[in-house]
Parts: structure tokens; sequence; C-alpha cells
């Protein structure tokens, strides 16, 4: 089960993942946040969950709501 | 999955590009290629610029719309993805990453304030030193009291009423330049001694805050109570920056990401968020009196998630979403911090001064043809209905004028020593309930349309009082002893 896809909110903290894919409907978020470096093919780790999720994605760090975390999918590594 | 089916249709996609860019006739000052992308991620600037100079500009849509039908994604993020894919093969054999390695100390404060049980600890010793110890004690307190009274009070006072009444003959004329409502004895004595010094730590303290990287830490830990009354974490920026100077809080709603939360913002700001000016007024009043100070706060936090809670049900649209970049914490650069500071502060004196001498201008007209004690006669009743003495209207009218004025006189009739605690917290809530100062009105017109910023007015100022009269029966029905 290596290449299961999975939701970014279902990620255990601190276990390194790759962006897959973004489903984002709203156009405007998806580009900021491509803006910030969060793209398929990108490494990520979730630091924490609670009370916002935080997660670093390549060199950034970036804080999201619960509806932008599961809005990524990510593949374990 | 997704990758895949990108790339075996990249071809395409690549195609597409070069038929735009040999559809593209006008000089532009830059490659085609790049107007084409931009076409194809449907950049908005660059369509309307397209569809006035191309005369093929029919034929380049239809071969975007063909595009984007073959992708169950925007072309934007499939553009982005071929993009990052083609930087990470340049760099693959020419960059080398090495791990850095922060230092212990960042890593473990990084940690510490974004984690709910060890960052909230922390925003309360950030508000408690940085809002109450330095802005209310040391600007509002120790600065205000020498400028105020040592400067003022002793010396320019004086020095000017003795100027005055001696070279101006005309009585209603030496009132308009000195005595109790004068220009220079109340507007600019109000602007130098009372609001700057407060203002100007409060800048201060924001400055040191905003270069730490500390901002995005609190809008990740708060993000969740803010959802709770319409507002994303991001929203805690205008927010705090409403506890310096409403006026410049409402200006930089901007940054939010929906009309929505724009609105909502630029309303409880007017509403609930007391700015330094008053915040440092209302805390000299209530410091002696700790309870009452307590109640205060309570009542304001209330109001603040009640209202917003309540208004966010009312105002259409879709809830706000959160993402934030969070910086690595870092020491604030001096020098940044204090030219911020004194950018912030020049702004605000610049602001405020014309603003103050306005102020003591219309008191003065007011007072002169009578429209202020019938002004003053109409709200003596609404005071005494909160059971406040009827003299505090002043105040209040003063506060339309500007919020912080309404509290500075209120601090005037305090020194008195004429108001009980209840008095004093009935005052302090209604006074920072109600009606913004006139320049954050402007800001809120020009910002959010004078529809918005009616609407807003005209629940304010009878929830003002309406609040001022429920807190007062309230507390003397329970017989609160403060």
């Amino acid at each position: 089960m290596k290449d299961k896809e999975i939701l970014l909110s279902e990620l255990e903290p601190f276990r390194p993942a790759v962006i897959s894919s973004i489903n984002l409907k709203d156009k405007d978020t998806l580009k900021k946040l491509m803006a910030l470096g969060v793209l398929p093919g990108v490494p990520v780790k979730v630091i924490q969950q609670s009370p916002s999720y935080v997660f670093q994605a390549g060199n950034t760090k970036i804080a999201a709501d619960s509806k932008i975390a599961s809005n990524i999918k990510v593949v374990e590594k | 999955m997704n990758i895949k089916k990108n790339t075996e249709q990249h071809h395409n996609l690549d195609e597409a590009i070069s038929e735009i860019e040999s559809l593209l006739k006008f000089d532009y000052s830059m490659s085609k290629k790049m107007i084409a992308e931009l076409l194809l991620q449907e950049d908005e600037e660059m369509l309307q610029i397209v569809a006035e100079k191309e005369p093929a500009y029919d034929q380049i849509i239809k071969i975007i719309e063909e595009q984007k039908q073959k992708f169950d994604k925007p072309l934007q993020y499939i553009l982005a993805v071929n993009r990052k894919k083609k930087v990470e093969d340049i760099l693959q054999d020419v960059v080398k990453v090495e791990e850095k390695s922060i230092s212990k100390t960042q890593q473990f404060l990084d940690k510490l304030t974004i984690h709910p049980i060890t960052g909230i600890p922390i925003l309360i010793l950030v508000l408690y030193f940085g809002l109450y110890k330095f802005v209310g004690e040391f600007g509002a307190g120790t600065v205000v009291d020498f400028i105020e009274g040592e400067i003022f009070e002793a010396h320019v006072n004086p020095w000017i009423n003795n100027i005055v009444t001696s070279m101006i003959p005309y009585k209603p004329l030496q009132e308009l330049i000195a005595l109790d409502y004068g220009i220079i004895t109340l507007g600019i004595r109000y602007a130098v001694a009372i609001i700057l010094p407060i203002v100007g730590a409060f800048f201060l303290v924001f400055s040191i805050i905003e270069d730490s990287g500390y901002l995005p830490r609190l809008a990740l830990l708060i993000d969740r109570v803010f959802k709770k009354i319409g507002l994303s974490g991001r929203a805690v920026i205008p927010m705090t920056l409403g506890f310096g100077c409403g006026t410049m809080a409402t200006l930089v709603t901007r940054t939010l990401e929906t009309k929505r939360e724009r609105i909502l913002a630029t309303f409880l700001l007017a509403l609930a968020i007391p700015c330094s000016a008053q915040l440092g007024v209302i805390m000299s009043l209530l410091s002696e009196n700790p309870r009452a100070l307590f109640i205060w706060i309570i009542f304001m936090i209330f109001v603040f998630l009640l209202i917003g809670y309540l208004s966010s049900k009312v105002i259409p649209g879709e809830p706000a979403t959160f993402f934030m970049e969070v910086p690595p914490l870092r020491l604030p650069k001096l020098t940044n911090v204090l030219e911020k500071t004194f950018t912030r502060m020049k702004w605000y004196f610049v602001e405020i001064m014309p603003m103050f001498i306005l102020a003591s201008v219309i008191i003065w007209i007011g007072r002169m043809t009578g429209l202020f004690d019938f002004l003053v006669r109409i709200l003596t009743p609404v005071m005494e209905m909160m059971g406040l003495p009827g003299e505090m209207a002043e105040a209040f009218i003063f506060g339309f004028f500007r919020r912080d004025y309404g509290a500075a006189g209120l601090y005037d009739m305090q020194k008195l020593g004429t108001l009980s605690g209840i008095q004093l917290v009935v005052a302090s809530a209604t006074l920072t309930l109600f009606i913004p100062c006139i320049a954050q009105l402007i800001i809120m017109i020009k910002e959010r349309g004078i529809k918005t910023a009616l609407t807003i007015v005209s629940f304010i100022f009878p929830f003002a009082f309406f609040a001022g009269f429920v807190l007062n029966w309230l507390l003397t029905t329970l017989g609160v002893a403060i």
C-alpha cells in the first residue's frame, strides 16, 4: 500500500510524504497556495494538527485550516 | 495518477501554447510564449488586453477552452506542475542541497509558540507585558502623566491662558484658542499629551511583534475561534492593529480574502475593539479597580464573540478559509522597528492633529450656537437610563468626533472622583462600543462604501446604549460590588 493517496489531514505528524494533488475548487486560494510552493511532487510533513494544521511543504512552513488540509492529497514516502 | 495523465497531454498543451503564440500579432513588451501561458492561466489583466488588441481573440479563446476541457484541474495548476518539473530537471544536475541546521533554541521556541498548550499562555504573556504593562502602564501612565501634568498643566496651559486672556479682549475667541475647550489647551493637549504617547508605545510593541514573525503563529492559534465569528485567523492582524488604531486597522482589512470577511472585520473593529487611546484611558480609569477592569474585559469579549457570531449568521457568503505562511522566528532588528514605529507615529500624527483641531473647533461652534447643549440635553436622559451621571453626555458627544477624545473626557471626570465602580464599568463599555472616531468613519465609508458604513453605524448607535443599559441593569440587580 505504498502508493496509496491519503489526505494531508489524515497524514500522521512527522511522517514524510509527497504531495500528489490539490483539489481546491476556489481558484484564488489554489493560486496563492501554489505561489507558496504547495505543488504536486513537493515533499511534505505535518508538524501539528490542532488548533490549525501546520505543515512543512518543501522549504516553506504553512498553517492552514482543515478545509485546505483535506483538499490536499499526499502519498507517503 | 494525475501526474501521469498530465504528462501524457503535455504535448498538446505545448502545441496549444505555440498555436496561441502564432496568433498573437500585437507587439507586447514581453515574450509571446509568456503571454500565451498567462492566457492559458486565465490571467484577467492579460485577457483584457488581448481582447482589445488581437483580431484573432475568439480563436485564442477557443484554444484555451479546448485545453480546459482536457483537464480535470485548472490550467493554472497543470502549468505550474509542468513548470516545477522543468525547474527540477534543470536543478538536478547543478544544485546540491545541504540540510541547514537550525539552532536548538529557535526550534524549541518555534514549537512552543504554535502548540496550543504553550502557545496560549505565551499569547497571554505577550498581551500582558506588551499591551498592559508597556502600553497601558508605561505609555498611558508614566509618559502621559509626565507630558500632561509636568508640561501641559504646569506650564503650557497657564502660559497660553495668560497670554490669550490678556491679549484678546473677546471672550468667545479666547475660548476658541484656550481655556477649557480651546484648540491648544484641549485639542493639542489631548493629541500630544494623551494620545501620542499611548499610540507611540503601541506601535513600538506592534512593530516588535510583527518583525519577530509572531503574528502568523497567533493567527493559527486563534483561527478556530475566529471561524465561529465568520473570520479566519488572518484577521488577527487587523484586529490586533485595531488595539492600536482602528482607523489604520480598517484600512488593513484589505488584506482579508473575501468581501464578507472584510465587512465583518470592519464592523467588529468599529464596535468592540478599543483603540490604544481608548484602551490607555480606560485602563487608567479602571486600573485602581481590578474588578471593574475584569468585568469590562469579560463584557467586551462577550459582546465581540456574540455579535460576531450573530452577524456571521446574517451576512451572506462562503465561510472563510485560512492558510498562511509561517516564517521562522527572528530577533527583530532595532533600526527596522524604530523606523516602522516612527513612520506609523508620523502617519498617525499627521492624520490626528487636524482632527483634534477640527474637533475643538466643532465643539466651540457647537457651544457657541447652543447645538452642543441641545445634543447634550437629548443624551442626558439616555445617560441616566444607563445609571450614569447626566454630565457624561458631554464625553459621548466628544466621542463622536474622536472616540479617544471621549475617553479622555471621561478621564477628566474620573479625576474629580465623581464616578462609582459600576458607573465606570458601564461608561467604559458603552464608550468602547460607541461610534468610532470620525477618522475611522471616513475610512469605513471609503473602504466599504457608504451603504455598508451607514448600516454599521446605525446598528452601533442604539446598540452601544442598549448594551450599557443591560450591563448597568445586570450589575445593579445582581448587586455586584465594584
